[in-house]
């Protein structure tokens, strides 16, 4: 059906837009029917609104150290208890929230931002171009991504910035992939040979005809991803290589807690366990994305 | 009341036995193997080459200095038995201890020390006491026993040097390889131990030398093993794996203070280093001498050491803790008084700009950096803390690239080599310690005749006024002592240091330990 | 026709493999850091004590002082000569450094995948088996948790439990399993089940589904309607399909594992070469990290090129079923 409509040699990038929204309003109706990815959905809307209202959820101010106070559990007044400086937890996991979207949006942007054309050159111009990217592309792959986080924290001495960076580029493979091969098996269709033969641009051809096929794919990869840079930040934080302190960032709170494990095993337990949950939503809506456009799926 | 006489007459017979108890088993007993967890792993089997502190803890039980420093600081023979110094204090001739044997059996002579010193001297092999002897101009062995040192220019603290098994140590003339060649096992030492061997990643064996020259050894085995992490070390201690480790984390030491933790007993090195608060003064805004004072007066001392050290550390206004002879009760601190810090940031201008403190990741600057980040913002300074790794901020330091940064600092025998780090040196790259990029024509005159005085009562006066002066410039701010602690199960006895934490005769150490079991 | 595949897939390593090269010797350089500076400037109180003489006469021993190309073409030509240099830390060959590391990575990894496989392979037969029981939603729930739960988290919730709490197991260390398998056992069991978890969670998945696909198929109905016993149908027919379309699972996964995790290795102190390569940056050791790199890559590189090759070889079988 969708591909009758894209054979319209005059298409315009209204339509481009339409498919797009329509596409997207689909996809909201089979979430909402699907109970797990409107979980998922509850669980990152949940997250992203902590996020966003941070300051007006916090109950402490998550920077104030209480030397007196280190190391505590759960209490009324701090409901999560408190860390390795008597920091609130529970106003830390919150902030702790801001860096993770932050770092998140941030890294996905950039990954999808290289990703995409790069992949859509690789596919559309195909041989010695498709063989170049593809093999930058591999070896990306092949290299250790920490000493890349590693190399970028140590020259800008940690920072958002570097993370960015450092968690991108290792994503950009993925989505050149992914958009390399739908590339790949549209440029034969009927349709991009009318709009050829209508003396339309390889430039238009394929970022308004060709690119929207992607979206299903690239919609479920963008969710992972998000989760997926999460992890990241977190993993890269706890090894010291993350954010620098005294940042909210869940990741470095259990690097920070790890040495008083034996005397406050709870500092450890609930930014672990917000960590896991984040990234649970995450996955639950990029499985009810996979159901909405994954037709195997979708019949079953 | 009775039951109360009669637990007092219990107490009192108990405390009357427990010193002859305490003698009986204070007997040392020679034998049996003490297993060390050691916080860095071994790089080089170079003694003269250094890598990491940990290895002067190896070197200090195969390799001996010239000289030795007791407790109260004075220099004492070790391989040297005496020693002159001429008048211009430009030729140092030490007569050597005789029938000293290196491990190898070899006696060792003059040569062997004009050896290690050339070596030393030699810019090529990068040995690490290179910097110590940069007066030198050459040694000569004059006999078997006797080796002069030609010097380029008086150094008023030359035999201190000396005496640090950093400068050099004894070693075997030509056993060592010349440049960045990688020596395939240690050279023979001098010391109470021998070295057996070294299983990469695993253990380095050490066994007693009974030939030793001075106090033989107890133990007949010291096995070294590299446990990194610190709560890992602690929880091998705890299993019985090993029996003593370096470097306690200071939780772990409280809970043993509070008697939460038994069987396990410590040995408390209080001044293993400084931690000082360094201010960029060529830059602004710390060139700006009321912006530092301000930023010292807002520093709660008590509250970084307690965050950072779970209150085993003391805290420092000047280089040498309080009470020390050195230390200048009549020299007033710039006290913890935010309402003071506030009244001269408004005074030097500061307008809510960030500031940029430096700290090395990985080490307790994380803490100590977080804690003052808090106390600033209480007095109106935000601050960005900037962590750098080690490689990266070494790197920086020496470019001066820094606002102010939180540093280590040693512990000194002598007020001279502490303070004559801040006289004036333009060139960065040329710069020990004093990467403030302090400069001052006042400070660097009371320097200089602090080097050419020897009378006690005039040097103390003189120094007296070199520490009024660097309190009232702040180019550094002291915060606090580094304590180090050593924990060992109850059957290390004997064991002991001294407040640096090395294993020098007078500090005690591995050489002076027993095991009773 | 299979060995052009092969020859064709060899041949596109090279470019792949030159390029980490360039990369890694690059990177290395550009941080912030002199390796001559660490070498020389490190005391106790981390203090720079270099002399300017000191400095010049190390960066012309290592030849630091010598344009970037001609570093790299030296460092290339050593290796094609089967040679990576020595460590500047320790001045030990880098070659034999790393193979001390190496095994310790390859027993962890083999350990983790057999856990991973135990786990999964039941599970997602299970769930798959009895779709939309409590089983199957049990099994889904464990490999949502799985693939979600960051895995050092995992590791230290265990070592509070089983190391702290209980105290049956060591929190970390390791030994040889030639030496002495049962200490090794111990030392690999918590994170053998940290980075197992890691590979059994979306492998479950991927057998489960993989499983209701064959399930459907036209040879099991006939199967089935032939009278075999249903237990056998399943595990011969279905299981062995699914696993062959597993292989590129497990082998994307054992890649990354032969890679050495860096985080499971520093929370439990193994000696593998995901520390090795971190700590080698710590010190600026340039042969260290470009050596450590390089074996990652190429290990990476190697695995996914036998992935490949197996797949192919497999998959004209299901084809033709």
């Amino acid at each position: 059906m969708k591909e009758e409509a894209l054979a319209r040699p005059e298409w315009t990038a209204a339509d481009t837009v339409n498919s797009y929204v329509s596409g997207f309003l689909a996809a909201c109706r089979v979430i909402a029917r699907n109970r797990l990815a409107l979980f998922g959905v509850v669980i990152v809307g949940t997250w992203l609104l902590t996020a966003l209202l941070a300051p007006y959820i916090a109950t402490h101010d998550a920077y104030e150290i209480n030397i007196a106070n280190r190391l505590k559990g759960p209490s009324s007044d701090h409901w999560l208890g408190t860390d390795y400086l008597g920091r609130d937890t529970f106003s830390r996991l919150v902030f702790g929230a801001r860096t993770a979207f932050q770092v998140a949006i941030g890294a996905v942007f950039l990954g999808a931002f290289f990703g995409i054309p790069l992949g859509a050159i690789s596919g559309f111009s195909g041989r010695w171009v498709d063989s170049a990217i593809m093999r930058v592309m591999d070896s990306i792959m092949a290299f250790p991504g920490r000493l890349l986080a590693i190399a970028l924290v140590a020259s800008m001495g940690g920072g958002l910035f570097s993370l960015y960076i450092a968690l991108g580029i290792n994503s950009i493979p993925s989505y050149a992939r992914i958009v390399r091969g739908v590339v790949l098996a549209q440029k034969e269709k009927e349709y991009v040979e009318a709009a050829r033969m209508t003396g339309e641009s390889d430039f238009n051809i394929l970022f308004l005809q060709v690119l929207p096929n992607c979206l299903s794919p690239l919609l479920i990869r963008l969710s992972l991803d998000f989760g997926h840079a999460i992890l990241a930040e977190s993993s890269l934080s706890f090894l010291g290589l993350g954010l620098p302190p005294p940042t909210a960032s869940w990741g470095l709170m259990l690097k920070e807690v790890t040495p008083f494990l034996q005397l406050q095993p709870m500092a450890a337990f609930f930014p672990g366990l917000t960590i896991s949950l984040i990234i649970l939503g995450f996955n639950l809506l990029g499985d009810g994305l996979r159901d909405v456009f994954d037709p195997r799926q979708y019949e079953r | 009341m009775r039951k109360l006489l009669s637990v007092g007459l219990i107490l009192a017979l108990l405390l009357a036995v427990l010193p002859s108890l305490h003698a009986a088993s204070a007997q040392p007993k020679r034998g049996g193997t003490i297993t060390m967890a050691i916080s860095k792993e071994l790089a080089l089997m170079n003694p003269l080459v250094n890598t990491s502190s940990t290895e002067a803890r190896i070197r200090e039980l195969m390799f001996e200095p010239l000289l030795a420093r007791d407790l109260k600081g004075a220099i004492q023979p070790r391989l040297a038995e005496s020693w002159e110094v001429s008048k211009d204090g430009k030729l140092y001739t030490f007569k050597l201890r005789k029938g000293v044997k290196f491990h190898s059996g070899k006696e060792m002579t003059a040569d062997d020390l004009k050896y290690a010193i050339d070596y030393t001297l030699n810019p090529k092999n990068g040995a690490y006491g290179y910097e110590d002897l940069n007066a030198v101009d050459r040694a000569e062995a004059t006999d078997k026993y006797t080796l002069r040192i030609h010097m380029k220019r008086h150094n008023p603290l030359f035999l201190t040097l000396l005496t640090d098994i950093r400068a050099f140590s004894a070693i075997p003339k030509e056993s060592l390889p010349e440049g960045l060649r990688k020596p395939t096992t240690f050279p023979a030492g001098t010391g109470p131990f021998r070295f057996v061997e070294w299983q990469p990643g695993q253990r380095i064996v050490f066994d007693r030398f009974d030939e030793y020259w001075g106090q033989k050894a107890y133990v007949d085995r010291v096995i070294m093993k590299e446990i990194g992490d610190a709560t890992v070390r602690f929880t091998a201690l705890q299993a019985g794996d090993v029996d003593l480790i370096e470097r306690t984390p200071y939780e772990w030491v409280q809970q043993i203070v509070e008697g939460k933790i038994k069987g396990i007993g410590f040995a408390k090195a209080a001044q293993a280093g400084a931690r000082n608060l360094e201010f960029n003064v060529t830059d602004p805004p710390f060139d700006n001498k009321k912006m530092r004072q301000a930023i010292a007066h807002a520093l709660d001392r008590k509250e970084i050491m307690q965050a950072a050290y779970f209150g085993l550390a003391d805290t420092a206004d000047q280089r040498f803790p309080v009470g020390h002879f050195w230390y200048f009760a009549d020299v007033p601190m710039l006290q913890f008084d935010p309402n003071k810090a506030k009244a001269l940031l408004k005074e030097a201008g500061y307008k809510g700009e960030t500031l940029e403190l430096m700290g090395n990741r990985g080490e307790v600057a994380e803490i100590e950096g977080a804690t003052i980040q808090a106390q600033l913002k209480r007095v109106g300074v935000k601050v960005e803390l900037k962590i750098f790794e080690r490689a990266s901020a070494l790197e920086l330091r020496r470019a001066g690239k820094f606002m102010f940064k939180l540093a280590g600092g040693s512990d000194y025998p002598d007020p001279l080599p502490a303070y004559v780090e801040y006289v004036c040196e333009p060139d960065p790259r040329k710069r020990r310690l004093n990467e403030t990029g302090y400069c001052d024509k006042e400070y660097d005159a009371l320097i200089k005749k602090a080097e050419g005085e020897v009378d006690p009562a005039k040097r103390k006066a003189i120094f007296k006024q070199v520490v009024a002066k660097l309190m009232d410039d702040s180019p550094i701010v002291s915060i606090g002592f580094t304590p180090r602690f050593f924990t060992f199960r109850d059957h290390v006895k004997g064991f002991t240091t001294n407040a640096s934490g090395d294993f020098q005769p007078w500090g005690a150490g591995l050489n002076h330990a027993w095991v009773d079991k | 026709m299979f060995v052009r595949y092969l020859i064709q897939r060899i041949w596109q390593l090279i470019p792949v493999l030159i390029l980490v090269s360039v990369a890694v010797f690059l990177i290395v350089r550009v941080i912030p850091g002199d390796p001559v500076l660490v070498m020389l400037g490190i005391d106790p109180e981390e203090r720079s004590r270099i002399s300017e003489e000191q400095y010049q006469a190390l960066q012309q021993q290592l030849g630091f002082d010598r344009p970037i190309y001609v570093q790299y073409v030296h460092w290339v030509s050593k290796i094609v000569q089967g040679d990576l240099g020595l460590s500047l830390r320790s001045r030990r060959p880098v070659f034999e450094i790393i193979f001390e590391r190496y095994p310790a990575t390859i027993y962890l990894a083999l350990t983790a995948l057999l856990v991973g496989i135990a786990i999964a392979i039941p599970t997602g037969v299970i769930a798959a088996t009895r779709q939309n029981t409590g089983a199957d939603y049990a099994a889904m729930g464990f490999a949502l948790w799985g693939i979600a739960m960051p895995n050092f988290w995992l590791a230290l919730m265990l070592i509070v439990l089983f190391s702290l709490k209980l105290g049956w197991l060591p929190s970390i260390g390791y030994a040889s399993p030639l030496e002495n398998p049962l200490r090794f056992l111990q030392h690999a069991c918590l994170p053998a089940i940290v980075m197992g978890t890691d590979l059994a969670a979306p492998l479950t998945r991927y057998i489960r589904a993989e499983m209701l696909e064959q399930l459907k198929q036209d040879y099991v109905r006939t199967a089935w309607a032939k009278g075999l016993p249903s237990r056998m149908v399943i595990i011969k027919h279905a299981l062995k399909n699914s696993l062959i379309a597993a292989v590129t699972v497990v082998g994307l996964q054992t890649a990354r594992l032969l890679g050495g995790s860096t985080i499971v290795e520093t929370v439990f102190s193994w000696p593998g070469v995901g520390r090795l390569l971190i700590e080698g940056i710590y010190s600026r050791d340039y042969p260290i990290v470009q050596g450590a790199v390089l074996l990652i890559a190429v290990t990476y590189v190697f695995i996914n090129l036998c992935v490949d090759v197996v797949y192919k070889w497999l998959d004209p079988r299901i084809k033709l079923e």
